[in-house]
């Protein structure tokens, strides 16, 4: 650690390549920061992160404000009608709405709920592996950690298996705009063409499940919307898109980003083939050592004095559970990646009200691919030098993970 | 009618997603972010058993007053 004033671009090509580096300085130097360049403040302690996660005055509803201040003349428009989908997504309500809407949702993503499918994601696992080439240079996102997932999701919410691809450019699209910040304007135009695609899909989909219903998660939910004042339709639509949204990328970086550190690290890769029951702690530390969510964005409902920084009600505040995953105060040799580690939970989930609510989903998939992965060939090696990260704000995770395959003698 | 129970919140598991206050709000409350549950035995009835169920991280169980037994 040095003193050295840190850079203000967070999407530097240093920064987006070691955002551990980057935050970490921040942590060490100026851990209540205020990055001039994109107007926002920087969290990265632990302490202070986690505080943040539990306080309401650190408010999730960063969208209400931009649909006040910046779209209230152009109601009609479609970046308009977008956003108004994306106050309806659970993640950005606060009390009392948000207690509403996750208690519906949530019944399907509990762990008991979750193991459930495990079989069911063993067998999706094992028939995206079968259709891998047999030998040779993979890309384990497209070919694997992608389409994991995004089937799973699909699934539970009854998506018929012809409309998948559809989702991937839509995904996109949206991905674009939710975890790079509400910065640039170029990109708010392709967000509301992919979100209001998907919001048409399906609201067609809801209706023919109205009619049909059948056991999947759009049923229940269309059911809840029944029974009196629960659930609007919109909030259904929205609660759709969310899930399909957040079944999509973050648990691709997972699974992606959980091989990259035990391909780095052929020892604890080795060690879980023969101690297969170390995958629980492991799913946490690639959780804690690289996880999927780099920082998570919130905005100043009141006053609020951290130390010498007084932060104003309405400022942008980014908590950065990448830097506070690693503070030294609470893990010893934090920039270790190691698989038995013990230690306070990490932040990667968030903490609090807005804790993840796939996180048991997550953590199942992230077991059950990387095990698949790690059963089905006994030759995995890294096949580039240089790895391409998705330039955004919020989210870590990779374009590629090139890897040469050598399958294990006696299977397919 | 089912046999009292006693509840237990694992803390270093609680992750302090109010899901158990949220849905039974007579056995379980907020402390310093974290889930605790009140002291004692209660039914377990439907919405305990939703509570219980409903832990993301799965730090409730609920156990036999006598034995100390995992009920669920």
């Amino acid at each position: 650690v040095t003193n050295a004033p840190v850079t203000d671009d967070m999407l530097s090509a240093a920064a987006v390549r070691d955002p551990y580096a980057y935050f970490g300085r921040l942590r060490e130097t100026a851990p209540v920061h205020f990055n001039e360049r994109y107007r926002m403040w920087l969290l990265t302690r632990y302490a202070d992160v986690e505080a943040a996660f539990r306080d309401p005055r650190f408010s999730s509803d960063r969208i209400t404000p931009f649909i006040e201040q910046r779209l209230s003349d152009q109601p009609e428009t479609g970046l308009a009608r977008t956003f108004n989908i994306l106050a309806d997504w659970l993640v950005f309500k606060d009390p009392p709405d948000h207690g509403r809407l996750r208690k519906l949702v949530s019944r399907a993503f509990t762990p008991r709920a979750v193991e459930q499918m495990q079989e069911r994601i063993e067998l999706i696992a094992s028939q995206l592996l079968d259709a891998l080439p047999t030998d040779g240079t993979v890309d384990l996102i497209r070919g694997f950690a992608y389409p994991l997932p995004a089937i799973v999701i699909a699934e539970m919410l009854g998506v018929p298996p012809s409309d998948r691809d559809l989702f991937k450019g839509w995904s996109d699209d949206i991905s674009a705009l939710v975890f790079g910040g509400l910065d640039e304007v170029g990109r708010h135009d392709r967000a509301a063409v992919g979100m209001l695609e998907l919001a048409s899909y399906l609201t067609e989909l809801i209706d023919h499940y109205e009619t049909e219903p059948a056991d999947n998660l759009i049923s229940a939910l269309v059911r809840a919307e029944g029974e009196g004042d629960k659930l609007s339709r919109d909030e259904v639509v929205a609660t759709c898109t969310l899930l399909l949204f957040g079944g999509h990328e973050t648990t691709t970086n997972l699974i992606g980003n959980g091989l990259l550190a035990l391909l780095q690290h052929p020892d604890q890769l080795d060690h879980l083939r023969v101690e297969p029951q170390d995958f629980r702690p492991a799913v946490e530390e690639f959780l804690r050592f690289d996880g999927p969510a780099k920082a998570v964005a919130r905005v100043m409902a009141e006053d609020v004095v951290i130390g010498e920084q007084h932060l104003r009600r309405g400022d942008r505040v980014y908590l950065v559970p990448a830097a506070a995953n690693r503070d030294p105060r609470v893990y010893d040799d934090p920039d270790v990646f190691d698989i038995r580690r013990e230690g306070p939970q990490h932040l990667g989930f968030a903490f609090g009200p807005h804790y993840c609510l796939g996180a048991p989903l997550a953590r199942m998939e992230g077991t059950v691919a990387i095990r698949a992965v790690l059963d089905r060939f006994d030759g995995l090696e890294l096949a580039t030098d240089e790895l391409s990260w998705h330039p955004v704000m919020l989210n870590r995770g990779l374009m590629e993970l090139p890897v040469a395959l050598r399958r294990r003698e006696g299977t397919l | 009618m089912s046999s009292p129970v006693h509840i237990r919140v694992d803390r270093s598991l609680c992750v302090g997603s109010g899901t158990c206050v949220g849905t039974d709000p007579a056995r379980f409350r907020m402390e310093d972010g974290r889930a605790t549950a009140t002291d004692g035995e209660h039914d377990l009835d439907d919405d305990l058993i939703d509570a219980i169920d409903g832990c993301p991280v799965a730090a409730i169980t609920a156990h036999d007053p006598a034995t100390d037994e995992l009920v669920r």
